[in-house]
């Protein structure tokens, strides 16, 4: 799959394009979070009906406060895959009708796919593995289970 | 005997409390306790050496996946897949009950460890 | 939910199943020997089989199915996420067990248990009660 890197001001304009230009069947819309780069970013996927997709088109957006221009107008398959990046990874869509959550209770208090939400169950259990065998007391620094570090979680869904 | 996805067992006399298994496993369903002892076959006036004892192991067979990592992981064949199917013996009516400790774990065939090496493909 | 029956050696079960996710696979092929409901069958007890994930957003239908069926009710936690949440068990979604909300009467590990533990499983149950 190649990477279309477009500026977000012309996202809009792009997808009318492409559009327009016979890409009418929609193949997903999700974001990804990029810490390095300290940006979201969204990725559209979108075909001529028949094809097999060989493009995604992808922009960045800011991580605080992302907001970006809705396309469920023009491919009605926008609409369920806007809502769940929006409840998924915390971004308005500007101009969806319809913006209420998808799959999540209401009670998810972070977007939990955000790279640095933890989920809650497993950084207060007990990981079996934070032991070192033959200690009855945990060493002073302490194992950490694959994947997790504390430091860069916000531990809240 | 050796079927992947059946129950897991442990040949405890094998086990070196080397938290690989419990640190690979993927949803955390083993744990194990160890204390270290000094080394009855430390050689006689040299430092005395240290050996980990295993006290306890337990897997949580309801949270287990059945994937194999910790079998595959254990650099001391100590794991092994039992052939036993995990629902067929312990459909159980608590769920407390699907935790097993090493007494359970340990297996009557691996009483002849010629098979536990044919189970890891040693033979 | 087509609601089926099986017959064991002293009770006739009326079973119903709830497959939320993959284990479904299993529980269709396990159920398949088994006859439909008919209204004037003659049923000692109601089994709600559940496997699968039970989310936080499928729960409500879940409880409903079990407060609406008659007793004497039972509920079978079939496969490693019906019973504790399976590897999903650290998930803000997901129910981590059915036995936290429901009382459950017997679970049956695996990932997936086989298919013929389905049967075996309403087995289990029947000689649970029997020997209660």
């Amino acid at each position: 799959m190649s990477d279309d890197v477009i500026l977000v001001e012309d996202w809009r304009e792009n997808a009318l394009a492409l559009h327009a230009s016979g890409h009418t069947w929609f193949g997903g819309l999700t974001a990804i979070d990029n810490l390095a780069l300290g940006r979201l970013e969204v990725v559209l996927v979108v075909a001529p009906p028949g094809q097999i997709p060989t493009t995604q088109w992808r922009t960045s957006i800011d991580r605080i406060a992302p907001s970006i221009d809705s396309l469920s107008d023009i491919w009605a398959g926008a609409l369920f895959a806007e809502r769940e990046t929006a409840e998924m990874f915390g971004v308005d869509f500007i101009g969806h009708p319809d913006l209420r959550p998808l799959l999540l209770p209401a009670a998810v208090a972070s977007p939990p796919l955000r790279a640095d939400v933890g989920l809650v169950r497993r950084s207060e259990a007990d990981w079996p593995g934070e032991v070192e065998p033959g200690d009855d007391k945990p060493k002073r620094r302490r194992n950490r289970a694959m994947g997790s570090d504390d430091s860069e979680w916000v531990t809240s869904v | 005997m050796n079927t992947p996805r059946s129950l897991i067992g442990l040949e405890a006399s094998k086990c070196t409390s080397c938290m690989l298994c419990v640190r690979e496993c993927p949803v955390w369903c083993i744990s194990l306790s160890a204390h270290s002892e000094p080394d009855p076959q430390s050689p006689p006036g040299g430092r005395q050496r240290m050996v980990n004892v295993l006290d306890e192991f337990t897997i949580d067979f309801g949270v287990c996946m059945y994937c194999g990592i910790c079998v595959d992981v254990c650099p001391f064949d100590a794991l092994a897949w039992h052939g036993a199917d995990a629902g067929e013996k312990l459909a159980v009516a608590a769920r407390d009950e699907l935790v097993h400790d090493k007494e359970v774990l340990g297996l009557s065939v691996f009483d002849d460890l010629a098979v536990v090496d044919e189970l890891n493909g040693e033979v | 939910m087509q609601r089926q029956v099986w017959r064991g050696a002293q009770r006739v079960f009326a079973v119903e199943s709830m497959a939320l996710a993959c284990c479904a696979a299993e529980v269709a092929q396990g159920c398949a020997q088994l006859d439909s409901l008919t209204d004037d069958a003659a049923i000692d007890g109601n089994v709600l089989l559940i496997s699968g994930t039970v989310s936080v957003g499928a729960l409500p239908t879940v409880v409903a199915r079990f407060e609406a069926m008659p007793e004497p009710k039972y509920v079978v936690a079939f496969g490693a996420c019906a019973t504790s949440g399976g590897p999903y068990w650290d998930s803000y979604s997901v129910i981590p067990g059915i036995g936290t909300v429901l009382p459950v009467d017997l679970v049956v590990p695996g990932c997936p248990p086989r298919p013929d533990l389905v049967q075996q499983a309403l087995r289990e149950l029947e000689k649970s009660l029997e020997e209660s």
